[in-house]
């Protein structure tokens, strides 16, 4: 249970990171909601890579399919050979995600979070 | 200290804000709609408590007697549901597991509240109808304070 866990927390910002984030390589997002609690929690300042590449367990920022400037934070449940990206809070109960707007479209990803503040 | 200097990092490089909402009313949740249901059950009972019964002869009386009774009892009947289905959607769709580690004793006061209101329909109770409003304030604390507002505890009557 533990290695779970441990395997879908977001690591704490390296010197690495803030050296990315400098030269432009991350950018900052703030989470707002629960829904991706315990590996975030609401008010959490993240580093993301802009990039549509993801694989299956990455925490993605991506824009909502219905409502344009929305942005998200789920986690890739899963990956079609079309490309489309089923995402999923971790919070599985209070959560509006794939199960309820469908997958998204691989371009709808904006970015892979790769750290926490 | 970790969350100043995320807010110091977000505000030099400029952030973002990404939802991790649950769904799209998350942020209309308000205990203020089971207070007021419980507030009128608690106002039924006082009614039904303070109706004179008219003497025994008069039928148009004793009508009115019954009817407004009978009209007493649907409303706090209802309203005292009402009120339960309104903590029910509060306790089961706002409040999170992170929200339990801070509130230890938050199922039990939403299992006494609605316990509750499971008496105050069946009785004609003063004291528990009274109790009902009790349980709903110190939800009402609870849920403000998750919310980090300070926001005061206010009744219709």
């Amino acid at each position: 249970m533990d290695d779970i866990e441990l395997s879908l927390a977001i690591p704490r910002c390296s010197w690495r990171e803030l050296l990315l984030l400098v030269v432009r390589r991350r950018r900052v997002c703030r989470v707002d909601g629960s829904s991706m609690h315990p590996a975030l929690s609401d008010g959490d300042r993240v580093l993301y890579e802009p990039t549509s590449a993801c694989v299956v367990g990455d925490v993605v920022l991506a824009q909502h399919p219905f409502v344009s400037g929305l942005k998200l934070i789920k986690r890739v449940e899963a990956l079609d050979a079309e490309g489309r990206v089923t995402l999923r809070g971790d919070a599985g109960l209070a959560s509006t995600d794939s199960r309820g707007f469908g997958s998204v479209a691989s371009e709808a990803i904006l970015g892979r979070l790769t750290s926490r503040l | 200290m970790r969350s100043v200097f995320g807010k110091v990092v977000g505000s030099l490089v400029g952030e973002e804000v990404a939802s991790a909402h649950c769904d799209g009313p998350c942020g209309v949740y308000d205990p203020a709609s089971a207070r007021i249901a419980a507030e009128a059950s608690l106002s039924m009972t006082k009614k039904m408590l303070a109706l004179e019964m008219p003497s025994s002869g008069d039928g148009h009386a004793m009508a009115a007697y019954m009817n407004s009774m009978a009209r007493y009892i649907a409303i706090k009947e209802e309203q005292t549901h009402l009120a339960k289905a309104e903590l029910l959607v509060l306790w089961t769709d706002y409040f999170k597991p992170h929200h339990l580690e801070a509130y230890p004793n938050l199922h039990d006061t939403f299992w006494k509240a609605g316990k509750l209101c499971s008496a105050v329909k069946v009785e004609v109770s003063l004291q528990h109808a009274q109790e009902l409003m009790d349980a709903i304030k110190e939800i009402h604390e609870i849920f403000w304070a998750t919310k980090g507002r300070d926001v005061p505890w206010t009744t219709s009557s």
